[in-house]
């Protein structure tokens, strides 16, 4: 198994696809942040008193945090593009020549792929804190860091981000092909799961689906009215348990097939 | 060209062969469906310790989908292939056991040839170094900082070669690894054959299309075509057709009814010599005397190495052989 992941992580530092998806989620972080805070510039008409900044809530320092996790679909193609590739370029032969047991390489890219994702995670949630900070401190606002939750929600993002990731490697080990698994996943997040919430049938268990509960899990995302609301803690364990569906779900239909 | 190499003893140095021990190679019928199509067809071969076993076969005989079978990466419909009597999927250390290029070459184009290999070495378990010995034995430490995409065919091949290697595997098996390498790469790849099945005592299997790539290399071959097996044994042995007599003449009109009346079976081929079977040459020459048949041309023709493997997996009417 050592040798699996060390073979796994040289995998990932060998090509520079994931420097450059991690670029790309830091921007999305950072801009969309930056974005948020600048929208709250509230300028009061000559000869009225200027409304309170909402900055200085808590509650909008909460949302900041949560963007944290705005990246998160390029962990997911991350975790798409990690085992997808394999077949792509037909190295899942020398990968599974050398390491036959086809369950540990997957257990391996799973871990791998975890770590990964834990980077940008981390990563992400960093430069939001950072283009918080600056902001919000040009402005004189203090940040409720620990009293109003705000690192917590940072953390939960970085968390969101992680297990977007995993999610990722489940898809890519359900579906080989690339094209087919980072199009379909990206069009089930963005826009399938949004035609739920407006199906009166099926919008109350909106929030079990991937994209809600990553939301209940930062904290981001609310429920259309009347639907089911899933705590932090319960998002977060349902959308690992969708990771860990497809990824189990891939290693008994798909990857006993023949490798090509 | 015209009679196959003398095989080689196949365990020549029986000290070595019996120290390094490699594992036989056994294909026990083997079946492959692809939905309604049998591309491999209940075949059954062996691959024996300290010899170079080539695997033969036009395009499409399913060569390349029995040694994935072999391998474990496509699964058999039925039948077993194993490596020292365990399935590829049991055995203990594969990457020390088994060696295999296959025929695609499969690289992630961005990665460079040095950490391709390492990642290799990384999942075998072999320390970083083999990957610069291996660059090294194939000839790659020029560019072993270059990314895949920029190689040539021929250097993929010997990327391919030295991933087989990582392990110093006792079991090689090579698919159509002539392809796209040079006249010096197939010489330097033959040696390398040979040395692993002589002086190493190791296994070799050895897939191709072209008969003439691997005909000075191996002790046995193994034919197949449609998925069945056609032939199994030395290349001296393989049958091939009636060995005959090209006699080439301007008066082939009073040629023809002498040779009948020797009881010798006589066609005129499309450049108008005439092509006999059943009777020897010193029988056809004296025919032609006794007729006063003109002789522009006599001689015996022996089918070809290349002309026997051809009639053997042509569908359906084997050629008559060349001139």
């Amino acid at each position: 198994m050592r040798n699996a992941l060390r073979s796994e992580w040289r995998k990932v530092t060998t090509t520079k696809l994931w420097w450059a998806l991690l670029l790309a989620a830091l921007a999305v972080a950072g801009v969309s942040a930056a974005g948020l805070i600048s929208s709250y510039q509230t300028g009061a008409p000559p000869g009225m008193a200027a409304p309170p900044d909402p900055l200085v809530q808590v509650s909008t320092q909460r949302m900041l945090a949560t963007l944290g996790a705005a990246g998160e679909i390029f962990a997911l193609v991350y975790g798409v593009i990690l085992i997808t590739t394999e077949f792509r370029h037909l190295t899942a032969r020398p990968t599974f020549l050398i390491e036959p047991r086809r369950g540990r390489v997957i257990l391996a890219k799973l871990i791998v792929g975890a770590g990964v994702g834990a980077a940008y995670g981390i990563a992400s949630a960093a430069v939001v804190a950072g283009v918080m900070t600056a902001w919000l401190a040009a402005k004189g606002v203090s940040i409720g860091w620990l009293s109003g939750g705000v690192l917590a929600t940072l953390g939960r993002a970085a968390i969101a981000v992680t297990l977007y990731a995993l999610l990722g490697v489940g898809i890519g080990v359900l579906v080989r092909n690339q094209i087919a698994a980072v199009i379909g996943s990206l069009a089930f997040l963005l826009v399938i799961e949004d035609v739920f919430a407006v199906i009166p049938a099926v919008s109350r268990g909106y929030a079990f689906l991937p994209g809600p509960a990553a939301g209940a899990l930062v904290g981001s995302s609310a429920p259309p009215v009347g639907g089911i609301a899933l705590t932090s803690l319960e998002g977060g364990l349902v959308f690992l348990g969708w990771g860990a569906l497809l990824a189990v779900s891939g290693w008994l239909f798909t990857m006993r097939r023949d490798i090509p | 060209m015209e009679t196959a190499p003398a095989p080689r003893p196949a365990t020549g140095g029986a000290a070595a062969a019996v120290a390094t021990g490699a594992p036989r190679v056994v294909a026990d019928g083997l079946t492959k469906d692809f939905g309604r199509i049998r591309a491999v067809d209940n075949l059954s071969f062996s691959v024996e310790q300290g010899s170079v076993t080539g695997f033969l076969g036009p395009n499409g005989a399913g060569k390349t989908t029995t040694l994935r079978m072999l391998l474990g990466l496509a699964s058999p419909t039925s039948g077993t292939g194993t490596i020292g009597g365990r399935r590829y999927a049991e055995l203990s250390d594969p990457a020390r056991t088994v060696g295999a290029v296959l025929e695609a070459t499969s690289f992630l184009p961005g990665r460079t040839a040095r950490n391709h290999l390492r990642v290799c070495c990384a999942a075998a378990g072999v320390a970083d170094r083999r990957a610069d010995e291996l660059l090294d034995l194939v000839g790659l430490t020029a560019v072993a900082r270059v990314p895949v995409h920029a190689f040539s065919l021929g250097m993929r091949q010997r990327l391919s070669l030295a991933t087989a290697l990582i392990g110093e595997p006792r079991v090689l098996i090579l698919d159509e690894p002539a392809n796209g390498l040079d006249p010096q790469g197939m010489a330097w790849l033959r040696q390398l054959m040979r040395r692993m099945a002589d002086a190493e005592g190791r296994a070799v299997l050895v897939s191709s299309h072209v008969l003439s790539e691997v005909e000075q290399v191996v002790d046995r071959v193994v034919i197949v075509a449609r998925g069945r097996l056609l032939y199994d044994g030395t290349l001296r042995d393989l049958p091939g057709g009636q060995d005959g007599v090209v006699l080439r003449t301007p008066a082939a009109g009073r040629a023809v009814p002498a040779l009948a009346a020797l009881g010798a079976e006589v066609t005129i081929s499309p450049d108008a010599s005439l092509w006999i079977t059943g009777a020897a040459p010193s029988a056809v020459g004296h025919a032609c005397w006794q007729a006063g048949v003109e002789v522009h041309e006599l001689r015996a023709v022996g089918w070809t190495l290349e002309q026997r493997f051809l009639a053997l997996t042509a569908d359906p009417v084997p050629p008559g052989p060349g001139r």
